[in-house]
C-alpha cells in the first residue's frame, strides 16, 4: 500500500457574509496517496472549489477555515507561518485553475510567469529558469517553446493557456496537483488533450492529483478513487469502478443518470430536481433530503453517518443502514444505473 | 501600432479643428458690438478699427482666415490692450501656469498613488480610513475656499508664505497644493479601488498559488495592471489641474494665463478669449493624447486595430 | 457486495425507543414514531428555512439602509432641500434686505455696557452700534464728530460722550510701513526705536534686532484695535454675546448671510438637480438610442461623444456663460449641453451588453415589442448605474456653479449662489472671515453628503459586491 502524502480531517470552512455564516465545508476528510490521482465531483456550491482552496490556504476574507485539520506529510498546514506556507505553495502543491484566460497575469509575458516560479523556488540561475521554462512549454505540448516564451497571455489560446498553467504548475515538480476545474472553460475537444495531458504528466512524474470538477466525464478517465461532494460534504467515497458501477447514494446515481452516453441512443437525461441546500442554514438532516426520492423522515432529522465496506467504499445515507427498510428501486440502481 | 497612433493623432486633429470652430462661432454669436462700451468718436474711426480686426469681411471669410492664422499659431491681437497681441500675452502668463501644473501633477501622481496603495493594503484598518477621510475632504472643500482657507492659516496667522505673488519660490506652495487637492483625493480613490478590485482577479490568485512572497504579489502582479486605469485619468487630471488654476490663480494674485482668462472674459476681450481657449483647448488634447499613446506602451493587451 | 456496515454508531436506537414509549407533539412524533418512513413530498422542503428572496430594489435599498454614513447623508441632504425651500419662507429678512448701518456685523459680539441696560458694538470700522444685552441690534449710536487728525470718533448715547480711539493701532501701522521701508534697504530694526512696542510687553531688549514681519504679527495680534471711554471713563469689553438679529453675521451691505446661505442653497441645489436630470434625460435618450440601434448609427454617434468628450468641457461651460451672460438658467444650460456625455457612454454601455442578454432574447422570442422590451427589461437594469451617475453628477454640478460664480460668471447680484457669497466674502477675508467661513462650510457639508451618498448609492446597486 502507497504512502499517505495528504490527509484532510474534519475540514470545516465558513464564509462570514453579512448575512451571517455561510458553511461552506461541514467536516470533509479525505487523504490522497502518494502517485495517486483522485476526483472531487460535485455541483457548484458543493464546496470542492473551497476545499482546495482551504488546502492552499488561498481563502479571500470573508472565508475562513474554522475547523479540521490538513496534513502534508503529517504535518498540519494549519499551523504553518505564512512563511512556511509559501515554501508549500508551488513547491510541494501546485494549483491550476478554472479559468485559463483570466489566471495569468496580462502585462507579463508567459516565460516571466513561469521564470518567476522557478527562481521562487529552485536555485537556479535566470538562464537555467528559462531553459526549464522552455523545457516545462515543451513538455505540455507547445510548439516552438522558445518563441512562445515572449509571448503575452492575450497571444495564447485557451487550451494553449491552459498548457502554459500546467507548464507553470509543474515546473517545480510538486508533490502534489490540485486542477480546479482544469477543463470547464474549454472546448470539448481540447478538454480531452489537457486530460490526457495531465494523466500523462501525472504517471510520469509520478505525482499525487485532485481533479476538481463538476463533471463525471471528466474523471471518469483520469482519477483513481472519486469523492462525490454535496452540500459541504462528502456524500460518498470509492474507487472509480465502485461509483460508476455500483453507486450506493442516491445523489450519486443522479449524477449519473445524469451525463449522456454515446453509445444509447434512445437514453433519456434524467436531471436531479430541485436545487442544493441554503448553506447560511444548513439543513439538520442529509442535505440532499429534499431532493432526493428515497427520502425518509429520519433524512430530514438526522445527518446519516458514513456506512463503509472493507474496500473503502464509504457512504453517507440511511438507505444503508441495517433498519433502512427494501426500497426495491433502490436495489436496483445500486448495480449501476449505466448497465 | 503606428497605425493606431496615426489614427489618435487624426481625432485629435479633427477634436482641434472642432473646438476652434466653436470656439469662433460661439464668440461670433454673441449679441452686440465688442466696441460698443469704447464709444468711439465716429463711424470712420470704428470702420478703420473693424477693418484693422477684420469684422468688415464676410464671416466665412474671417473663419477661414482665423483657422490660417491659427495653424500659423497668431491668435491675433487684443481688443483691450490695444496693439499687444494675444500670443505675447500668452507667452507672459503661461509659464506661471506651467509651472504651478507641472508641480500639481507630480504632488497628484505621487502623493495620491502612494496614498492609494496604503490604503488599499491597509483596509478597513485605521491608515485606511483616515486617508479616506482625507481624501473624501479632499474631494469635497471647493478649492477656493481651500486656497482662502490656506492663506488665512499660512500667510496672515502663521506667516510662512507670502499672501500674494510668486516673487519668491514660497509662493508656489499654496497654489499646487490647492491645486492639486482635488486631484490628489481623486488618484488617491481612483488607486484604492483599482488596487481592491485586482487583488480580486485570478491572477493574483495564480501569483499567491505559486508561492510568491505577499510583496512580490503585491508590486510585481497587482500594482502593474492596478495603475494602468489610473495612468488613463492623467490626461482628463491635468485638464482639471488646468481648468482648477483659473481660479486659484485670482486667490493667490498669480500673474498666470488663468487669471488672464478670468481678466479677458470680464473685459470681454473676445480675441483673448478665443485665444486662450484654443490654446487651452489644444495643450490639453495634445497632453491626452501623448498619454494615450503612452498607455499603449504600457499595456499589451491594447489591440492597435 | 459486501455487506455494509455501520462504522459510527450514533444513539439512534435509545432516541427511537424512547420516543416510541412516550409519543409528544405531533411533528417529532411522527418521525419519531417512524423515522424509516418515507417523508411526503409535501413535507420535504416544508420546514427549510430559506432566504426571504428580495428583488433588486429591495436588495439594493436594504444594503444602502445598512450603510449608515450614507443614510446620514441621505438625512444631511433631505434637511438640506427643506431648509433651502421653508426657511426662505418664513424668515425675518429677505435674501436682498439691506441695512447699511449694521453692515459687516460678525455672529459673535464682543459688547461694552455703558449703563444699566445700554450696551454697544463697536465694528472693526469703529462704528457703535447700540445692542441689547441679549444680542440683538438695535440702532447706530449717533455720531458726533469724526476727528481725522487724532484718529478719533465722538458718539453720543444717552445724553453722554463715547469716544472711540484707534489711534494706537493705526499709527502703529504708519510705523510699520516705515520699518518696513527701512528693512527693504538693509537695515537693522532695533526692538528699543520700534513706538509701538512701548505700549506693549515683551521679550525683547532694546537693542535686539527685530524683523518687520515678527513685528507685524505682534502688531496684528497683539495690540489692542482701539481704545472705549463713556463718560470720561476708560471701559473694556463687558461681554461677548451672539448676534441675535444675524444670527450668522451680515454682509458689507448689511444683509443676513443666514438667509443668504439658505437662498444661495436654493440656486446650487436647483442647479445640481436640474443638470442632473437634463443630462439624464439627454443622456439616456442618445446613450438609449445609440446602444440599442447599434451599428453604424451607433459608430457615428460615439464618434460624436468621443469627440465631444475630448473638449475640455470647463473651458467650454466658460464660454457658453459668456456667450449668454451670467445668470441661473445660462449656468443649467451650459451644463447641460457639455456634461451629458458620461451619461450617454453609461448608458449606451449598459444597453449594449443588456441587448446581448439572454433575458431580451427570450422576451423577442416571446414576441413582446420593442416599447415593452425597452420599458420592461432594459430601462430597469439601466437604472442602477445612471443613478449613481447622477448622484455623482449633483454635487460636481454644484462645484461647477461655484466655481463659475467664483470667477464672477454666476447668477448676478442681489440673487445668491454659495460660489458668489465666498467670492463676495474674498475681498475682506482677512476682516470678516465668518462670511467666507458659512457659506463654504454649508457647500462643504452638502457636497460631503452628496459624495458620500452617492458612494453608498455605488456599493449598495454594484453587483460584485451581491452576495
Amino acid at each position: 500500500m502507497s504512502r499517505k502524502i495528504l490527509e484532510v480531517d474534519q475540514l470545516r470552512t465558513s464564509f462570514f457574509t453579512h448575512l451571517g455564516e455561510v458553511q461552506a465545508i461541514r467536516g470533509v476528510s479525505f487523504c490522497l496517496n502518494e502517485g495517486e490521482s483522485i476526483g472531487i465531483v460535485g455541483e457548484s456550491g458543493s464546496g470542492k472549489s473551497v476545499t482546495s482552496l482551504s488546502i492552499m490556504r488561498l481563502l479571500q476574507h470573508p472565508g475562513k477555515v474554522v475547523g479540521g485539520e490538513i496534513r502534508l506529510h503529517g504535518e498540519n498546514l494549519l499551523q504553518y507561518t505564512p512563511q512556511q506556507m509559501r515554501k508549500v505553495r508551488g513547491e510541494k502543491i501546485a494549483m491550476i485553475f478554472q479559468d485559463p484566460m483570466t489566471s495569468m497575469n496580462p502585462v507579463y509575458t508567459i516565460g516571466n510567469q513561469i521564470e518567476e516560479m522557478i527562481l521562487e523556488h529552485k536555485n537556479l540561475t535566470k538562464q537555467e529558469a528559462r531553459e526549464r521554462a522552455v523545457e516545462m512549454l515543451g513538455m505540455v505540448g507547445i510548439p516552438s517553446p522558445e518563441q512562445r516564451l515572449k509571448n503575452y497571455p492575450h497571444e495564447f489560446s485557451g487550451g494553449m493557456r491552459q498548457r502554459a498553467m500546467i507548464a507553470m504548475a509543474l515546473s517545480c515538480s510538486p508533490q502534489i496537483l490540485i486542477a480546479d476545474e482544469p477543463t470547464t472553460a474549454l472546448d470539448v475537444t481540447i478538454q480531452a488533450q489537457i486530460l490526457r495531458l495531465i494523466k500523462k504528466l501525472n504517471e510520469e512524474m509520478n505525482m499525487s492529483t485532485i481533479l476538481i470538477t463538476h463533471d463525471l466525464g471528466v474523471v471518469a478517465d483520469v482519477c483513481q478513487r472519486i469523492l462525490v461532494m454535496y452540500g459541504g460534504l462528502i456524500m460518498e467515497e470509492g474507487t472509480r469502478s465502485q461509483i460508476f458501477y455500483h453507486p450506493r447514494h442516491p445523489y450519486t446515481m443522479g449524477l449519473l443518470k445524469s451525463i449522456p452516453k454515446a453509445s444509447d441512443q434512445k437514453q433519456r437525461l434524467i436531471p436531479i430536481l430541485g436545487t442544493p441546500p441554503d448553506l447560511l442554514h444548513p439543513p439538520a438532516g442529509c442535505p440532499f433530503c429534499s431532493r432526493c426520492s428515497f427520502a425518509m423522515n429520519i433524512c430530514r432529522e438526522k445527518q446519516p453517518p458514513y456506512f463503509k465496506d472493507a474496500d473503502g467504499h464509504r457512504v453517507m445515507c440511511w438507505l444503508l443502514s441495517e433498519e433502512a427498510p427494501y426500497v426495491e428501486a433502490y436495489e436496483k440502481q445500486k448495480g449501476g444505473v449505466r448497465a | 501600432m503606428a497605425k493606431y497612433i496615426i489614427k489618435r493623432i487624426l481625432y485629435s486633429i479633427l477634436t482641434i479643428w472642432c473646438i476652434i470652430t466653436i470656439t469662433f462661432f460661439l464668440m461670433k454669436i454673441i449679441p452686440g458690438d465688442p466696441f460698443a462700451a469704447e464709444k468711439l468718436p465716429n463711424a470712420a474711426v470704428k470702420a478703420a478699427i473693424s477693418k484693422q480686426y477684420g469684422f468688415d469681411q464676410p464671416l466665412y471669410i474671417q473663419y477661414v482666415k482665423y483657422l490660417g492664422n491659427f495653424v500659423r499659431g497668431d491668435f491675433g491681437i487684443s481688443y483691450q490692450k490695444a496693439g499687444v497681441t494675444v500670443n505675447k500675452i500668452i507667452g507672459d502668463g503661461f509659464p506661471y501656469s506651467l509651472t504651478i501644473g507641472i508641480w500639481a501633477s507630480c504632488l497628484v501622481v505621487i502623493v495620491g498613488v502612494s496614498m492609494g496603495i496604503v490604503s488599499a493594503l491597509r483596509q478597513n484598518k485605521i491608515a485606511d480610513r483616515l486617508i479616506m477621510v482625507m481624501s473624501t475632504l479632499g474631494s469635497t472643500i471647493p478649492s477656493f475656499v481651500l486656497a482662502t482657507g490656506f492663506l488665512y492659516l499660512f500667510s496672515k496667522t502663521l506667516g510662512i508664505v507670502p499672501a500674494f505673488g510668486v516673487d519668491e519660490a514660497a509662493g508656489y506652495i499654496g497654489p499646487v497644493l490647492v491645486i492639486g487637492a482635488f486631484s490628489t483625493a481623486f488618484i488617491t480613490r481612483l488607486t484604492r479601488t483599482s488596487i481592491l478590485e485586482v487583488l480580486q482577479q485570478d491572477y493574483i490568485r495564480t501569483a499567491r498559488s505559486k508561492g510568491l512572497s505577499e510583496f512580490r504579489v503585491i508590486v510585481k502582479h497587482a500594482l502593474r495592471n492596478a495603475l494602468l486605469p489610473v495612468v488613463t485619468y492623467v490626461g482628463p487630471m491635468i485638464a482639471s489641474i488646468v481648468t482648477g488654476s483659473f481660479v486659484i490663480e485670482k486667490v493667490f494674485g498669480i500673474p498666470g494665463i488663468g487669471k488672464l482668462f478670468t481678466e479677458s472674459i470680464i473685459n470681454r476681450d473676445y480675441t483673448m478669449i478665443m485665444g486662450i481657449t484654443t490654446f487651452f483647448a489644444v495643450f490639453l488634447v495634445i497632453t491626452v493624447l501623448v498619454v494615450d499613446v503612452a498607455y499603449v506602451l504600457i499595456d499589451p493587451r491594447i489591440k492597435y486595430e | 457486495m459486501a455487506k455494509l456496515h455501520q462504522t459510527k454508531t450514533p444513539p439512534i436506537q435509545e432516541q427511537v425507543l424512547q420516543a416510541q414509549a412516550s409519543p409528544s407533539a405531533s411533528e417529532s412524533a411522527e418521525y419519531m414514531s417512524n423515522p424509516w418512513d418515507f417523508l411526503d413530498e409535501s413535507r420535504k422542503d416544508a420546514e427549510e428555512i430559506s432566504r426571504k428572496s428580495l428583488t433588486y430594489a429591495q436588495d439594493c435599498w436594504f444594503r444602502l439602509r445598512r450603510n449608515k454614513t450614507s443614510m446620514l447623508a441621505l438625512c444631511v441632504i433631505a434637511l438640506m432641500v427643506l431648509s433651502a425651500i421653508f426657511i426662505p419662507l418664513f424668515w425675518g429678512y429677505s435674501y436682498e434686505d439691506q441695512n447699511l448701518n449694521f453692515a459687516n456685523i460678525p455672529p459673535k459680539l464682543d459688547i461694552y455696557q455703558l449703563d444699566e441696560d445700554t450696551y454697544v458694538y463697536i465694528t472693526k470700522e469703529y462704528k457703535a452700534v447700540l445692542v441689547s444685552e441679549k444680542g440683538d441690534l438695535l440702532e447706530m449710536a449717533q455720531l458726533v464728530n469724526d476727528d481725522k487728525t487724532n484718529r478719533i470718533y465722538r458718539y453720543e448715547v444717552g445724553g453722554k460722550p463715547l469716544v472711540i480711539d484707534y489711534s494706537i493701532y493705526f499709527n502703529a501701522r504708519k510705523e510699520m510701513q516705515q520699518l518696513e521701508a527701512l528693512e527693504r534697504k538693509g537695515k537693522d530694526i532695533l526692538a528699543g526705536q520700534v513706538r509701538f512696542l512701548q505700549k506693549y510687553e515683551h521679550s525683547w531688549e532694546k537693542d535686539d534686532v527685530v524683523s518687520a514681519h515678527e513685528l507685524e504679527l505682534i502688531m496684528e495680534n497683539k495690540l489692542t484695535r482701539f481704545e472705549v471711554s463713556y463718560d470720561s471713563q476708560v471701559i473694556t469689553a463687558h461681554k461677548t454675546v451672539s448676534n441675535h438679529t444675524y444670527i450668522w453675521g451680515s454682509d458689507s451691505l448689511g444683509r443676513d448671510i443666514f438667509i443668504r446661505v439658505m437662498y444661495g442653497a436654493r440656486m446650487s441645489l436647483l442647479v445640481g438637480f436640474m443638470a442632473a436630470l437634463i443630462n439624464f434625460v439627454i443622456g439616456v435618450f442618445y446613450g438609449g438610442i445609440a446602444g440599442y440601434f447599434g451599428g453604424r448609427l451607433d459608430n457615428v454617434m460615439m464618434r460624436v461623444v468621443d469627440i465631444v468628450s475630448s473638449i475640455p468641457m470647463m473651458l467650454y461651460v466658460i464660454l457658453i456663460m459668456v456667450v449668454l451672460g451670467p445668470g441661473l438658467q445660462s449656468i443649467i444650460l451650459a451644463m447641460s449641453v457639455t456634461y451629458w456625455v458620461d451619461m450617454a457612454r453609461i448608458v449606451r454601455a449598459q444597453v449594449l451588453s443588456l441587448r446581448e442578454q439572454e433575458f431580451v432574447m427570450a422576451a423577442q422570442l416571446l414576441g413582446a415589442s420593442t416599447k415593452r422590451i425597452l420599458i420592461k427589461h432594459l430601462i430597469p437594469n439601466v437604472m442602477g448605474p445612471v443613478m449613481v451617475s447622477m448622484s455623482m453628477q449633483i454635487p460636481s454640478a454644484m462645484f461647477t456653479e461655484a466655481f463659475l460664480s467664483f470667477i464672477g460668471l454666476g447668477v448676478s447680484a442681489p440673487q445668491a449662489s454659495w460660489g458668489t457669497l465666498c467670492n463676495d466674502a474674498l475681498m475682506g477675508l482677512s476682516s470678516y472671515p465668518y462670511q467666507m467661513f458659512y457659506p463654504a462650510l454649508v457647500m462643504s457639508i452638502t457636497i460631503l453628503a452628496f459624495n458620500l451618498f452617492s458612494d453608498g448609492l455605488r456599493d449598495a446597486l454594484d453587483p460584485k459586491l451581491r452576495k
